[in-house]
């Protein structure tokens, strides 16, 4: 009934399902996903797009209150139903029913019919610098084509592939899929995370010259240094429960 | 004439933002231009001190965009830098960021831009309203940055922000560069650097003592010529003029070539 979306404006969340589901059971299925992929939503804005359901003021108030408490701010909401639509607009500045018609536009020419499910097998091309402070977030897997400054945050349903340097912080199967992998032709990410599990320091220990830009390295060390990050391009997964690390070599 | 906007921002406060603006500025007009150094943080301002020109501000840029004054009997002329013609833009000391938007910070630099050749406008610290201000007028953007790892982190931060706002590519500025502590390897490298944030050098400029007595005196460094740091900011004049001036990474002196004097 809740279907988590990507797009190239952002993370659509949409509320399918036939018009007789009620919307608490719609709110028990979306706040189930919150509480499974934190990593993914915290902190993240979203469009909701509930549709054609007939829904009152009141019930929209109640999908982003579930949203806010999880710390994911309604960018807009998508309505059919005109009823629905002119509650959206009567209600206050959270709800810009207008970008969000927009952003409804823009996702149905990048997302064309294929919808239900977890579109996981969607992946966002991105080429350029991904600088601090910048974040990308996306439902399947995320292709960098550029270096990730630290600073940075990637986050992804999926898989993340750098074609470059990764120093910033990486999520990989943010949406709960352990069998999601990083790739980076420089794997020293900050904090890099698949599903669940987290790893500090991804490190180069190859490069403990002494010199002032192993400061850059190794900024955010800490003492538990799971496996040695590389210069050379590498791959992390999940391998018993813990991320494992394995240089590429090209034969 | 329509002259050119450049703010010069660096996230991180402390790096040399109204020194630098102050120094290419006075440099600019020593080349012969018609410049205005505009100080764009409200509440704190500073750029007056380090010209040298606090007892002589009357009006200010809020009294004008309040309709107090005409924007012409809010600039200071600055006499020092003949041959060209260098005025300074204050402003408030009593207000804060919320004096001006950035539609009038762009009104104001049209007015400006009119008259004279270039524009500096002394960004704030920080990535809040005082840069959006500053950054609404911009043509060009110089980002400061520090050989120290949290300077750097905030510039990326901020030529990222410039980017996203169609304000791009900003031109970085490497203050403070020490030659001796970068071969020591004490300090980050201007190559660390680049590597790092992927963006065009307009100017490297090395540490100077001379540069904290000029800022207490209100006597920017290129006015009395010839320190390390006054000549890397003529450089960086000289680059914005559009002429061909190489960038090259200053080196530490051996025991031998301070011997001879040779520079």
């Amino acid at each position: 009934m809740v279907t988590i979306k990507g797009s190239r404006s952002g993370v659509v969340i949409v509320f399918n399902g036939s018009p007789s589901d009620s919307l608490a059971a719609k709110l028990g299925e979306l706040e189930a996903r919150l509480v499974a992929s934190p990593g993914f939503f915290r902190g993240s804005e979203v469009v909701v797009d509930v549709r054609d359901a007939a829904l009152e003021a009141e019930d929209l108030k109640r999908i982003v209150a579930l949203l806010e408490t999880y710390d994911v701010r309604v960018g807009g909401v998508l309505a059919q139903n005109e009823r629905t639509l002119q509650n959206a607009l009567s209600l206050d500045v959270a709800l810009q029913p207008a970008k969000g018609r927009k952003s409804l536009k823009r996702a149905e020419e990048e997302t064309p019919a294929r919808e239900e499910g977890l579109s996981v097998e969607e992946t966002l091309f991105v080429e350029r610098r991904i600088r601090s402070g910048q974040v990308l977030r996306h439902p399947g897997n995320i292709v960098v084509r550029g270096d990730v400054s630290p600073g940075a945050q990637i986050i992804a349903g999926g898989s993340i592939v750098v074609w470059g340097r990764l120093r910033g912080d990486v999520h990989a199967g943010a949406l709960g899929n352990r069998a999601a992998v990083v790739c980076a032709l420089e794997l020293s990410p900050v904090l890099l995370k698949i599903a669940d599990v987290v790893s500090w320091h991804h490190r180069n220990a190859s490069t403990s010259t002494g010199k002032p830009r192993r400061w850059l390295r190794e900024l955010f060390s800490s003492a538990s240094s799971v496996s040695p990050a590389t210069a050379e391009p590498s791959i992390a997964r999940l391998v018993n429960g813990e991320i494992v690390v394995t240089v590429w070599h090209c034969r | 004439m329509a002259g050119t906007v450049i703010t010069i921002t660096s996230g991180k406060g402390g790096v040399g933002k109204t020194t630098t603006t102050a120094n290419i500025g006075t440099a600019l007009a020593l080349l012969g231009q018609k410049v205005v150094v505009f100080d764009g943080d409200v509440g704190l301002r500073n750029l007056d001190i380090v010209m040298g020109l606090e007892n002589r501000v009357v009006y200010d840029v809020i009294d004008f965009v309040e309709g107090r004054c005409r924007l012409r009997q809010a600039l200071v002329r600055d006499k020092r830098a003949a041959p060209g013609e260098l005025y300074l833009l204050p402003t408030a000391q009593t207000r804060d960021k919320s004096a001006i938007n950035p539609r009038q910070m762009v009104e104001v630099c049209e007015e400006l831009r009119r008259d004279v050749d270039y524009i500096l406008i002394d960004s704030p610290a920080g990535i809040e309203q005082g840069f959006q201000n500053a950054l609404a007028p911009a043509d060009r953007v110089f980002v400061v940055t520090n050989p120290e790892v949290s300077s750097i982190r905030d510039a990326d931060r901020v030529i990222g922000l410039i980017e996203a706002r169609g304000k791009g590519p900003a031109q970085l500025i490497i203050n403070r560069l020490s030659p001796a502590r970068v071969k020591k390897q004490e300090m980050l490298s201007v190559q660390d650097i680049v590597e790092v944030l992927a963006t065009e050098v307009i100017g490297i400029v090395p540490e100077d003592e001379a540069i904290l007595s000029s800022s207490n005196r209100g006597v920017p460094v290129v006015l009395n010529g010839k320190t390390p740091a006054a000549q890397a900011f003529q450089d960086i004049a000289r680059r914005v003029l559009g002429q061909d001036v190489p960038v090259v990474e200053p080196q530490s002196l051996s025991w031998w070539q301070k011997l001879l004097g040779i520079s």
